[in-house]
C-alpha cells in the first residue's frame, strides 16, 4: 500500500542587514533566495552598531535611535480616524462587509489616522470603506472606517508602545544597541546615556514599557550592581532559554536568573573578566558558554561552573597580539554545528582586516586564519535552514555578501575573484636524540599523503611543500621555520599515498618541518611522516 | 406651704365630721374618737408626704436625665470614632502606615539580597504595599467601620426610643388618700 505522507512544516527566514537595508528569504521563493524589504531601505544605519532579534513572529532591530519592526505575520489596516474608543492589544475587530476578522496586536496612534496590525484569523480580507467594529478591554464599542484595503505581510515600522502612549505604555529608551528576547520580555540596553542600565518591556507584550506597574509580568528596568552602586557598562545580552540571561559587562559579568518581577535573583559570575561585545559569545551543544574578554578566550561550563581561561595555555598574550579595540574592531563568535567547533573572528570594521581562530571542541586546538579582506566577518550565525543544502554557518562578509564554509572548493571567494588559500602546519619540534649532549642525523624521510591510490572513488589530496629545519635546541628551530628562515632542506610532493624517501642528511639535535601550500585550486592533507635517524656526533 | 395642683389630675380633701355617737356604750364612744384622733393627724402630714414624693420624684427624674444624657454623650462618641475620619480610622490608618514603612523596608532588604536593589522593583514596593495589602486593609476597615457605625446609630435609637420619664405614681397617691 502507497502511504503519501504531508509533513507540516514550519517556516523559517534569514534576514539580515547591509548597506542600510534589510533582506529576508521569501518563503514564496526558492530556499536561499532573498528580497529585500523596501519599506526599511534607509531606515537604519549600518555603518553604527545594529542588533536584531526574533520574537513573535516579528524581527525587532535595535540601532541606536533606529528601533524597528519587521513584522512578518500580522495584517495591516488603516483608518483616517480610529474613533473615542481605539482598540486594545488583543480584541477582536471585525470587518463590517467582508465579515474579516483580526486579533489586534499593535496600533500606531489612539486617536484620529491610525494603522492597526494583527492576526486575521479568516481568509476573508478587510476592504477599504467597510467599518471595522469591535469592543476594547473597558466593554466601549470601537468603530472605524478602514481608508484602504488590507495589505499583507511583511510590514516596516516604528518600534513604539503602543498607540505611542507614552502615558499608559510608558516610555523606551532613546537609544539601545543592545537587544534580545529573554522569558517573553524584549530586553533592551546599550543606551549612551545609561549604558549601565537595561530595560525589559512586559511579558508577551513588547509594546508595554510601564515600569511602574506591579504585576508578575510587569515591565521592569534596572542594572547590576551592589546596592548602592551604579553598576558597570552591559556590552552584551546573553539569554540562554528562558533560564537565565547573562549580562556581560565592561569588566565584569552578571547573571539574571528567572524574572525579576517573579523571584528572579540577579548574582555576580566575575568580577575580573569582561566581555568584549555584543556578539563576541556563543553557546556550544551542551550549554557553555564561550566568549572573548578580558584575557582572552574563556568558556564558562554549563551550570555555571568556574570560568575556564581556555586560550591562556597555547595563547597568553592573546589579548596584546590582537589588540581589538571596540570602536574600531568586532569580536564574532559562533558554533559550527556541522564541524564542532567554534569560529571566532576579529574584524576591523574601516577595511576588513581579520585574524580569525577555529576551535576544535574535538581537539582542543586553536587554528588561527585569516581570509580576504572582502570576506572580513561582520555577523556569524548557524541558520538552521530547513533546506539542509542552506544549513550552515553563515559569515556575513564585509563586501555584504553572506559566505559558508564550502567543502569542495578549494580557493576563497572573494567578490569578483577567487583568492587561493595560503595554508600551513609546523609539525612539533621533534628531539632527534635520546642524549642531551649529542646530535642525530636523519638520513631518509618517507610522506604518505592523504587519498590513498591515485583516482579511485576517493578524492586525493593536492600537492604539498615541505620544509626541514634543524637546530641545537627547539626554540631556535622554532624561530627558523617562524621567520622564514632558510630551510636545510625544501621540496614539494606530488600525488597521493606513499612518496618516495627523501634521502636528506640533515643534522642536529632538534628537527623541525613546516608542510604548506599557497597554490591556486589546492588543498592538501597528509596521514603521516616517518624517517630514519641515526646518532650523530656531539653537539659543538 | 400651701396644696397646688399637681399634675392634670386635683384630688380635694374633705373633712372628716362627728356627727353623731352612737349609743352603744362609751368604750365604743372612746375607740371611735382614738380613729378619728389618727385620722385627723394623718390628715395633717399629707402635705408633708406629698412634698417629699415630689421631691424624690425630681430628684429621681433629674438623676434619670444626667444617666441619659451620659449615656448619649457615650453614643456620639463611639459614633465620631467610627464616623469618617474618625479616630477609628485614624488609628488604623497609622498601623497601615507604620506596616508600609516596615514591609517596603523588608522589600527593599529582600531585592538587595536578589540583586535586584537598582530596578524598577525598588520604587515599586510601595505601590505593591498599597495594592496587596493596604487597599485591602483599608477596605476591611471600611467595611468593619460602617458596620460599627450602624451598630452605634441603632444603639442610640434604641436607646431614645426605650427612654421612660419618672413621674410620681397617682395611683399610689390615690390608694393612700383613700384610706385617710
Amino acid at each position: 500500500m502507497a502511504v503519501t505522507l504531508t509533513p507540516t512544516i514550519t517556516y523559517k527566514r534569514l534576514i539580515a542587514a547591509g548597506n542600510n537595508e534589510i533582506w529576508y528569504e521569501d518563503i514564496n521563493m526558492a530556499a536561499g533566495e532573498m528580497v529585500e524589504l523596501t519599506a526599511a531601505n534607509g531606515d537604519i544605519d549600518t555603518s553604527d552598531q545594529l542588533q536584531m532579534f526574533e520574537a513573535y513572529q516579528k524581527v525587532f532591530i535595535v540601532n541606536g535611535s533606529n528601533l524597528k519592526v519587521a513584522d512578518f505575520s500580522n495584517a495591516k489596516i488603516t483608518t483616517d480616524n480610529i474613533g473615542s474608543h481605539p482598540p486594545d492589544k488583543g480584541n477582536i475587530l471585525t470587518g463590517g462587509t467582508s465579515g474579516a476578522k483580526m486579533v489586534v496586536d499593535f496600533c500606531t496612534s489612539l486617536s484620529g489616522a491610525a494603522a492597526i496590525y494583527g492576526y486575521r484569523t479568516t481568509d476573508a480580507t478587510f476592504t477599504n470603506g467597510e467599518t471595522v467594529t469591535g469592543t476594547d478591554d473597558d466593554g466601549n464599542s470601537i468603530s472605524f472606517t478602514l481608508n484602504a484595503n488590507e495589505t499583507a505581510p511583511p510590514h516596516w515600522y516604528d518600534w513604539t508602545p503602543y498607540g505611542n502612549d507614552t502615558n499608559s505604555y510608558g516610555s523606551m529608551p532613546e537609544k539601545a544597541y543592545l537587544g534580545c528576547l529573554y522569558r517573553g520580555r524584549c530586553v533592551l540596553s546599550g543606551n549612551p546615556n545609561y549604558p549601565y542600565q537595561w530595560y525589559m518591556s512586559r511579558q508577551a507584550n513588547p509594546w508595554d514599557w510601564l515600569y511602574t506597574a506591579n504585576d508578575a509580568q510587569a515591565p521592569v528596568a534596572g542594572g547590576n550592581s551592589d546596592a548602592g552602586k551604579i553598576g558597570d557598562i552591559i556590552r552584551c545580552l546573553i539569554p540562554y532559554k528562558d533560564d537565565y540571561l547573562i549580562f556581560g559587562c565592561a569588566n565584569s559579568i552578571w547573571v539574571l536568573r528567572g524574572d525579576p518581577c517573579e523571584g528572579g535573583s540577579i548574582d555576580e559570575v566575575d568580577r575580573t573578566i569582561g566581555i568584549f561585545g555584543s556578539q563576541s559569545w556563543c553557546f556550544d551543544n551542551v550549554g557553555s558558554l564561550y566568549f572573548w574578554g578580558t584575557g582572552g578566550i574563556y568558556r564558562l561550563p554549563v551550570g555555571f561552573g568556574p570560568i575556564e581561561h581556555i586560550s591562556s595555555l597555547y595563547m597568553p598574550k592573546l589579548v596584546d597580539d590582537e589588540a581589538p579595540d571596540p570602536s574600531t574592531h568586532r569580536v564574532l563568535m559562533a558554533y559550527d554545528r556541522q564541524r564542532n567547533g567554534i569560529l571566532i573572528c576579529i574584524t576591523k570594521l574601516s577595511d576588513g582586516t581579520n585574524s580569525n581562530y577555529w576551535y576544535d571542541l574535538k581537539t582542543g586546538g586553536f587554528y588561527p586564519e585569516s581570509y580576504p579582506t572582502e570576506c572580513g566577518a561582520y555577523s556569524l550565525l548557524y541558520y538552521d535552514a530547513l533546506d539542509k543544502d542552506y544549513r550552515d554557518l553563515l559569515v556575513g562578509c564585509k563586501d555584504g555578501y553572506i559566505r559558508k564554509f564550502d567543502e569542495s572548493a578549494k580557493d576563497d571567494d572573494s567578490g569578483p575573484s577567487d583568492t587561493a588559500i595560503s595554508s600551513y602546519a609546523t609539525l612539533s619540534i621533534i628531539k632527534l636524540t635520546e642524549e642531551d649532549d649529542k646530535e642525530g642525523k636523519i638520513t631518509s624521510l618517507t610522506f604518505e599523503l592523504a587519498g590513498g591510490a591515485s583516482g579511485s572513488d576517493f578524492s586525493d589530496t593536492d600537492g604539498l611543500s615541505y620544509e626541514i629545519h634543524v637546530g641545537d635546541d627547539a626554540e631556535t628551530v622554532l624561530e627558523k621555520i617562524r621567520n622564514g628562515d632558510t630551510a636545510f632542506a625544501s621540496g614539494t610532493l606530488t600525488g597521493p599515498g606513499r612518496t618516495n624517501r627523501i634521502r636528506t642528511r640533515a643534522r642536529g639535535a632538534y628537527l623541525g618541518l613546516k608542510l604548506y601550500n599557497s597554490t591556486a585550486s589546492q588543498t592538501w592533507a597528509i596521514n603521516r611522516i616517518t624517517g630514519q635517524v641515526i646518532k650523530g656526533g656531539k653537539i659543538k | 406651704m400651701a396644696f397646688q395642683k399637681w399634675g392634670t389630675h386635683t384630688f380635694s380633701v374633705r373633712p372628716y365630721t362627728i356627727t353623731k355617737l352612737t349609743p352603744y356604750g362609751k368604750a365604743l364612744q372612746e375607740q371611735q374618737l382614738q380613729l378619728l384622733r389618727q385620722k385627723q393627724q394623718t390628715f395633717a402630714s399629707l402635705p408633708s408626704i406629698i412634698s417629699e414624693m415630689q421631691k424624690q420624684a425630681a430628684e429621681a427624674r433629674a438623676e434619670n436625665l444626667r444617666r441619659y444624657e451620659e449615656a448619649m454623650n457615650i453614643y456620639k462618641q463611639i459614633e465620631q470614632m467610627y464616623a469618617p475620619g474618625g479616630s477609628f480610622m485614624r488609628g488604623a490608618e497609622a498601623m497601615i502606615e507604620r506596616g508600609k514603612e516596615r514591609e517596603v523596608a523588608r522589600g527593599m532588604q529582600s531585592l538587595v539580597s536578589a540583586g535586584l536593589a537598582g530596578t524598577t522593583r525598588a520604587a515599586g514596593l510601595g505601590r505593591l504595599y498599597e495594592e496587596e495589602v493596604a487597599t485591602p486593609a483599608r477596605l476591611r476597615l471600611e467595611d468593619l467601620r460602617t458596620r460599627s457605625l450602624a451598630q452605634a446609630m441603632a444603639g442610640r435609637a434604641g436607646f431614645i426610643e426605650r427612654r421612660q420619664d419618672i413621674y410620681p405614681d397617682l395611683g399610689l397617691i390615690a390608694q393612700l388618700m383613700s384610706r385617710i
